[in-house]
């Protein structure tokens, strides 16, 4: 072939998209074919043909196209200059703190084995925050805060409710003090309820309160999970308090948050019956770090947790098809924050807009990072140490991460919780990965689902009902 | 491209056609008969073979079948159903009821959660919820059909029948509809000669082609929006902050003193008319019985919603909240206010000229009459201000084609000429009110208020800065559009300025004149010593006569000049001569009632009565016979007047003589 012809005969350049297997993710569901655009977690169907397009066009390393996904590519904004990236690595200046967690007692009645908190002592000694601590808490976060913004205070342990004179003096004082200056604040408590009596539910259902209980599943498995140092039941002890706040009244929200261990077993027996108890929210949090390192996940054992998980998700999938409500937190936030196609270079607000205060009045990054050096971020008498919580935020960054800047999740997931990547690295990526998937798949199903029956979903969540408009009449000329 | 599935991707895909707000996902709220589409038109054509319809005029009258659908057209073959026995599409008429089917009930017949509704009764019949109960609006048929739960393509039955079903033929068509379910979901009907009733099971029509992605295929183009009526113009003129903030202002600004924070819906008028509306006016409430008399007054300064509908295109854009008008218009609203105000100039003139007794002397000097000869050549220079204003107008409405005419017109009616006279001189001039008033000091110095030379950095603040701003705009708009310009070409532009530029002359004059007037008549201090006497003796019959005579001379007098103007015959010698005469005439009569303590009252022609122009022509030749008749008969105490009035009012006749 002469030089003329193969210039005739040659095909166009490939159009190449560096790293496209981390800015894109195909999936399936039982509709058909679907698209995770990484940038801006925005969700497409495609059609059968465009997905094999794209198909070819990811592959290992740097990916080669060709000049037939150029133009799919192009209209899902993978060709877009990188002025035009939701997310960059522009530094991140931290915003205004709006959130407090008080450690109101670094102590607590339980002896859980998996403790990340040293049974709230964090290798330190037991103690109670001092009121004019709490007081000056509540101060500092008013100060800190725009007028307009929503304020939260929660308190934490340990067991918060130890210190339960302190609860309610510093829950009110915040209450009327917003009352008074016309802001807007709300409250969470993370509680074993073991301590929980009527005057604590009578202040968590005047106050806007979330309350959360550390409930494990059945009695079986959690009283032997969580022990009480007086060895009563703590099973017994949580269907007391939920009596109690039966009869007083609920608050805003209640909750129930079950950590799992390796040792955990399948969770949909587990989260039938807690939900069967009447909570308003339910969900698994996997452990990680823990003082006894065989209750941890390793990362092969993140695949069974994988496999319960999902059987949780298909569980609630079909009770939310038959409308049913059936509240299972994971899910529901997971469809929820696809939904809006959230997207962050962090995992959570620790450092940036939330900020957590010890016993003493030190501020930390989060309640998991109480009195840990590497994460102190000022105090509260002379306020948040920007500088420091600019740094924390800027190594954080996602795409400066490793393996993380690779992963197509890495915007939906925000690099991990920084207390569980500190001690124990990434070792829960794949099952991060293969949940979300599951929820992508989910939330496609749910939509056309809601969108073909037109029945409204009962969830007292916000996230399968966010979707019942899934915009089913938003539709692009194709 | 992809279809997108969550928000963000939505919002990444931008269309390039119609803005956010035009996506019917994005219509607001109140949408039947709706903003940008009426959506009950959705579940009109919800199931093949049947278009319903859900609301109608004779529904207050027959309350037994106020709320339930009607069928407006069935498709017989589609649908199976034999009504008229001609197969096809049967449509009923919108006014014949008697003809009507009617929507009994209806159910689901797919989907999770089956639903009946039967809209004869309007009870509910589902698992999970609601209290039987009576709707309140017909519109709550509709609603229970939109959200009945049934999948696209899922099927659905209805029982529909004519409107006297009782007896043993409802019994029959209930039976037939509550038979139905799932596995025994059949189309059937009675089997009377005439139809009576039928269980119609049909497959719930797609919101969305698959293919095209095209909204709502079964309904036919137009259709979406083929209810609505006006409600935009109407809700346009109705809602206020918060909701059309965006595209119709509630205040906005113009470039004049005079139009500060004034209300975007304000029917734009002269300035003279342009009071203030005052806050209790503007925020007049037609829910409260209490302020029935505010909104009768804002009636009548607001634009009502048949303005709105007619005139909505002659609402100015609105930038950084100040109404935006081209060169052009301001020109023309300028212009149009100074026509206003040289006629009520030229009358103010005519009177104070009238009131000096011609035999004042002061030491030696013919003060009296040398005060009348100002006055009146003032009053004459500010009569041809008047004419030349308006056959300025007359050569800008020239430059017009139809559609834009209407739109710069001061109503429908008219033409963009002018013959009223201002009520109030505006906010230039503290919003004084015309008024005929004798020339003593305050008057004097009125007069020399209005026609001092403008001082460079506030150039409107007085007539001649009008005119001189009016000049610039012309010539600014010609230096850039050349004889494209919004004023017409050079020989148009140049005719206009040359008239622009002979009114600023005048009244240079005017204003050296007045104060050597002053310094003569009133050196001394104030005083009344020049005036003529007015006599406080009521008029006699003969006087009030000769009063009504004036008035109608001046009528005339506007009528002819009106005419003239719209006619553009500013050639017409013939014509101008005739009103001079008649002018002279009138001035004579004026004279002549000022001398004997009765001055010209200069009444306004009645606005009501100038609207149209053939009636008032013919009501004023009417007046005139009348007043002939009525001179013949009495004035004989007041030869002179007789005299003086009758042949003004032949003079009169004879405008409406070719010329």
């Amino acid at each position: 072939m002469d030089g003329k012809t193969a210039e005739a005969g040659c095909a166009a350049r490939p159009v190449v998209v560096p790293r496209l297997q981390a800015e894109l993710k195909l999936f399936r569901s039982a509709l058909g074919h679907h698209a995770l655009v990484v940038d801006g977690s925005r969700v497409y169907d495609l059609m059968a043909d465009e997905a094999a397009v794209l198909r070819a066009a990811i592959t290992p390393g740097d990916a080669a196209g060709s000049t037939d996904s150029a133009a799919l590519l192009a209209d899902l904004g993978l060709l877009a200059p990188a002025a035009r990236r939701r997310i960059a690595l522009d530094p991140i200046e931290p915003p205004k703190v709006t959130a407090f967690s008080l450690n109101v007692a670094q102590a607590c009645n339980m002896g859980c084995a998996y403790c990340y908190a040293d049974e709230g002592k964090f290798g330190g000694r037991a103690r109670l925050m001092p009121q004019e601590v709490a007081r000056a808490s509540v101060d500092r976060l008013f100060a800190e805060a725009d007028a307009d913004a929503r304020l939260v205070l929660g308190f934490m342990g340990g067991e918060p409710l130890l210190a339960r004179t302190l609860v309610h003096d510093t829950a009110r004082y915040a209450f009327d003090k917003a009352q008074r200056l016309g802001r807007d604040i709300g409250f969470s408590i993370t509680t074993n309820a073991t301590l929980l009596n009527e005057a604590d539910a009578r202040l968590f259902h005047e106050l806007p309160f979330v309350v959360t209980i550390s409930l494990d599943g059945t009695r079986d498995v959690h009283r032997a999970q969580r022990p009480m140092h007086n060895g009563h039941d703590s099973y017994q002890a949580v269907l007391d308090a939920l009596a109690v706040i039966a009869r007083v009244g609920r608050p805003k929200q209640l909750a129930a948050r079950a950590t799992v261990t390796a040792r955990s077993g399948r969770l949909l027996p587990l989260l039938d019956h807690m939900i069967g108890l009447g909570f308003d929210d339910v969900g698994f949090s996997a452990l990680l770090v823990s003082p006894d390192p065989r209750l941890a996940f390793t990362a092969t054992e993140f695949e069974r947790h994988l496999a319960h998980m999902i059987e949780c998700g298909e569980k609630a999938l079909a009770e939310i098809k038959a409308g049913r409500p059936y509240p299972f937190g994971n899910l529901e936030t997971a469809l929820q924050e696809i939904h809006r196609g959230s997207h962050r270079p962090l995992p959570c607000g620790a450092g940036a807009g939330y900020l957590s205060v010890n016993a003493e009045g030190r501020l930390y990054a989060c309640h998991r990072l109480i009195d840990d050096p590497a994460f102190i971020m000022g105090d509260i008498r002379v306020g948040p140490d920007t500088q420091a919580r600019q740094k924390l935020l800027n190594r954080s960054h996602v795409d400066r991460m490793e393996p993380c800047s690779g992963c197509w999740a890495r915007y939906l997931c925000g690099g991990g919780c920084h207390h569980e990547v500190k001690a124990r690295g990434r070792v829960a990526c794949d099952y991060i990965r293969g949940w979300l998937e599951f929820c992508l798949k989910a939330y496609v199903e749910l939509g056309t689902h809601f969108a073909q029956t037109g029945s409204e979903h009962l969830s007292t969540r916000d996230g399968a009902s966010a979707i019942a408009n899934v915009p089913h009449m938003v539709s692009s000329p194709r | 491209m992809p279809k997108p599935r969550n928000l963000t991707a939505a919002a990444y895909d931008e269309v390039i056609a119609n803005p956010p707000a035009a996506h019917i996902k994005d219509s607001v709220a109140n949408t039947a008969p709706g903003l940008e589409l009426d959506e009950r038109t959705f579940e009109k054509h919800l199931f093949p073979g049947l278009v319903l319809e859900f609301q109608r005029y004779d529904q207050d009258e027959d309350k037994k079948r106020l709320l339930m659908p009607v069928v407006r057209a069935i498709d017989q073959d589609k649908t199976g159903v034999t009504v008229d026995g001609a197969g096809g599409i049967l449509s009923f008429k919108v006014d014949d009821p008697e003809s009507y089917l009617f929507v009994y009930a209806i159910r689901s017949l797919d989907g999770p959660a089956p639903q009946i509704y039967r809209f004869y009764d309007f009870r509910q019949d589902v698992k999970y919820q609601r209290e039987p109960r009576q709707p309140e609006l017909a519109l709550d048929c509709w609603n229970a059909i939109r959200n009945m739960p049934c999948p696209e393509g899922g099927r659905v039955g209805l029982l529909i029948g004519t409107g006297e079903l009782k007896g043993d033929k409802w019994k029959k068509a209930l039976r037939a509809f509550e038979a139905l379910s799932p596995a025994n979901a059949v189309t059937r009907q009675s089997k009377d000669k005439a139809f009576a009733w039928a269980v119609v099971v049909v497959r719930r029509a797609p919101l969305e082609d698959a293919r095209t992605g095209l909204i709502f295929p079964n309904v036919p183009p137009g259709d979406l929006q083929s209810t609505m009526c006006t409600p935009w113009h109407y809700d346009f003129r109705d809602c206020h902050c918060y909701y059309w903030a965006s595209s119709r202002p509630d205040m906005v600004s113009g470039e004049g003193p005079e139009e500060r924070n004034v209300h975007f819906m304000r029917k734009r008028k002269p300035v003279w008319e342009k009071i203030p509306i005052p806050p209790e006016v503007w925020g007049a409430n037609p829910n409260f019985a209490s302020e029935a008399k505010n909104v009768a007054e804002q009636e009548k300064v607001l634009w009502n919603h048949i303005d709105t509908i007619n005139d909505w295109e002659t609402l100015p854009v609105v930038l950084n909240d100040t109404e935006v008008r081209s060169r052009y218009r301001k020109v023309v609203e300028k212009l149009q206010v100074l026509a206003g105000i040289e006629h009520a100039l030229a009358v103010e003139y005519l009177y104070a000229y009238q009131s000096v007794d011609p035999a004042f002397k002061l030491d030696g000097d013919e003060l009296g009459a040398r005060a009348r000869d100002v006055l009146r050549r003032i009053a004459v220079d500010e009569m041809h201000h008047f004419r030349w204003v308006n056959e300025i107008l007359q050569l800008l409405r020239e430059q017009l084609g139809p559609a834009s005419f209407k739109a710069l017109a001061a109503s429908g009616d008219r033409t963009m000429t002018v013959i009223d006279r201002a009520a109030n001189y505006g906010p230039n001039f503290d919003w004084r009110s015309f008024g005929v008033r004798r020339l003593e000091l305050d008057t004097l110095d009125w007069f020399i208020r209005i026609e001092r030379p403008s001082r460079q950095e506030r150039a409107d603040e007085q007539l001649e800065g009008l005119y001189i701003s009016i000049a610039r705009s012309i010539r600014e708009e010609f230096e850039e559009n050349g004889d494209d310009s919004a004023f017409g070409n050079a020989v148009t532009v140049q005719k206009i300025q040359s008239l622009i530029k002979l009114i600023i002359e005048e009244g240079d004059g005017h204003y050296r004149q007045l104060a050597d007037l002053r310094n003569r008549l009133f050196d001394r201090g104030e005083n009344v010593d020049h005036l003529r006497t007015i006599k406080e003796k009521p008029a006699s019959h003969e006087i009030a006569l000769a009063r009504r005579v004036s008035d109608t001379l001046y009528h005339v007098l506007l009528y002819g000049l009106g005419h003239m103007f719209m006619r553009g015959d500013d050639e017409d010698g013939g014509q101008v001569r005739h009103l001079v005469e008649l002018m002279e005439a009138m001035d004579a009569l004026n004279n002549r009632l000022a001398h004997l303590g009765y001055p010209a009252c200069f009444n306004a022609p009645d606005p009501s009565t100038t609207q149209e122009w053939k009636p008032w022509g013919e009501a004023l030749k009417t007046e005139i016979d009348s007043l002939k008749d009525a001179l013949k008969k009495t004035m004989r105490n007041e030869e002179e007047l007789r005299k003086l009035a009758g042949p003004a009012l032949d003079k009169a006749a004879r405008c409406w003589e070719p010329t």
